[in-house]
């Protein structure tokens, strides 16, 4: 993200949601500061359920750790059982900590990028940009919805067929970045 | 559900935030840190609030401490990160971090570690104090023993190894 690059999100409708009401009024501030105008503020998993129910969002950021329900839970609601408005919306998970028991949980709910606590403005920034030009595809199977995990898919190791339909033709050199996951 | 279906979603926010108008970056991180200048001072007597209490119920002159709920301190801890912006460049955060994540590992293990505990109390404190003042390789020395601290007794927490 350069200083100069322009993000209009006057029109963006936002979803917050956190059970610390500073934590809540903080990033609100921080996105209001960034031109939003439209921002719902949930202060539990419960509570944002009913939002999603009723309006469309643009843009949901989640705090990763909330009694009751945490962010990873309500974000694989969102991509399993959600009105379609609302089922690919991008999604932002805010963690402080993550508990070695969540790890996975984290990787696999379905969301478009995690972030650490705490959430500077600039990271904030950096991360709506990234999110309003990630093109990655969406995967929809029985252990995962969500975006493509791995961020640039450069086909199978030379010599190896594909598994997969859309996989680069055979004897694409490796140089073994980029596969991030498996989906 | 059978098999993998794979396709593109055309997301509003990509339309809208990358179409016309707008404002610059620059312009936008201007207005969002003067928006945070207003909870900054609440932040600060948040974390003073946290600390207190983490030090009122975990310190080591605290006699009843290793019947007190050890989950607490996790979320004490938890609620310093929530609201660290408010003493940015101070390595409160990463402290705060360390602690959950000591109290994370002991968790799970079944141990309570209560000397590194303790480092990690008066480390918290030490920050809130003077970690704005300090340079970034005093930050990255006080830090890094809490890491020591860490994998010497209790272990690593991106592993699980003891």
């Amino acid at each position: 993200m350069l200083d100069s690059d322009k993000l209009n999100l006057e029109r963006i409708a936002f979803l917050l949601v956190d059970d610390n009401p500073q934590s809540l009024h903080i990033i609100a501030q921080v996105v209001t500061g960034f031109g939003v105008r439209k921002v719902t503020k949930c202060g539990s998993a419960r509570e944002a359920r009913a939002a999603i129910h009723n309006i469309t969002f643009d843009f949901i950021l989640t705090d990763a750790q909330m009694p009751e329900e945490d962010g990873y839970s309500l974000v694989r609601w969102i991509r399993r059982s959600a009105p379609e408005h609302n089922r690919f919306v991008p999604i932002v998970v805010v963690t402080g900590h993550t508990r070695q028991s969540q790890v996975l949980e984290a990787r696999d709910c379905g969301v478009h990028a995690l972030v650490a606590k705490p959430l500077t403005p600039k990271v904030l920034l950096e991360r709506i940009f990234w999110t309003a030009r990630d093109d990655r595809k969406f995967i929809e199977c029985d252990a995962y919805i969500g975006p493509d995990r791995r961020f640039h898919s450069i086909g199978p190791p030379v010599g190896m067929a594909g598994r997969r339909a859309d996989d680069p033709p055979e004897g694409v050199p490796q140089d073994g970045a980029g596969q991030t996951g498996e989906n | 559900m059978s098999g993998v279906r794979k396709f593109k979603v055309k997301s509003r926010l990509s339309t809208l935030a990358l179409g016309s108008g707008g404002i610059t970056a620059r312009e936008a991180l201007k207005r969002a840190d003067a928006a945070i200048e207003s909870v900054r001072g609440d932040c600060l007597v948040m974390i003073d609030e946290r600390i207190a209490e983490i030090e009122r119920r975990f310190a080591s002159t605290v006699p009843g401490r290793a019947s007190d709920r050890f989950e607490d301190l996790y979320d004490l801890s938890s609620g310093i990160i929530d609201v660290a912006l408010g003493l940015p460049e101070s390595g409160i955060d990463h402290a705060a971090r360390a602690l959950c994540d000591l109290v994370d590992l002991s968790l799970e293990r079944g141990v309570r570690d209560w000397e590194a505990v303790d480092v990690h109390i008066v480390t918290l404190r030490l920050l809130r104090g003077s970690g704005q003042a300090f340079s970034q390789a005093q930050r990255d020395a006080v830090l890094g023993g809490l890491k020591k601290v860490m994998l010497k007794r209790v272990g690593d927490p991106t592993t699980g190894l003891a």
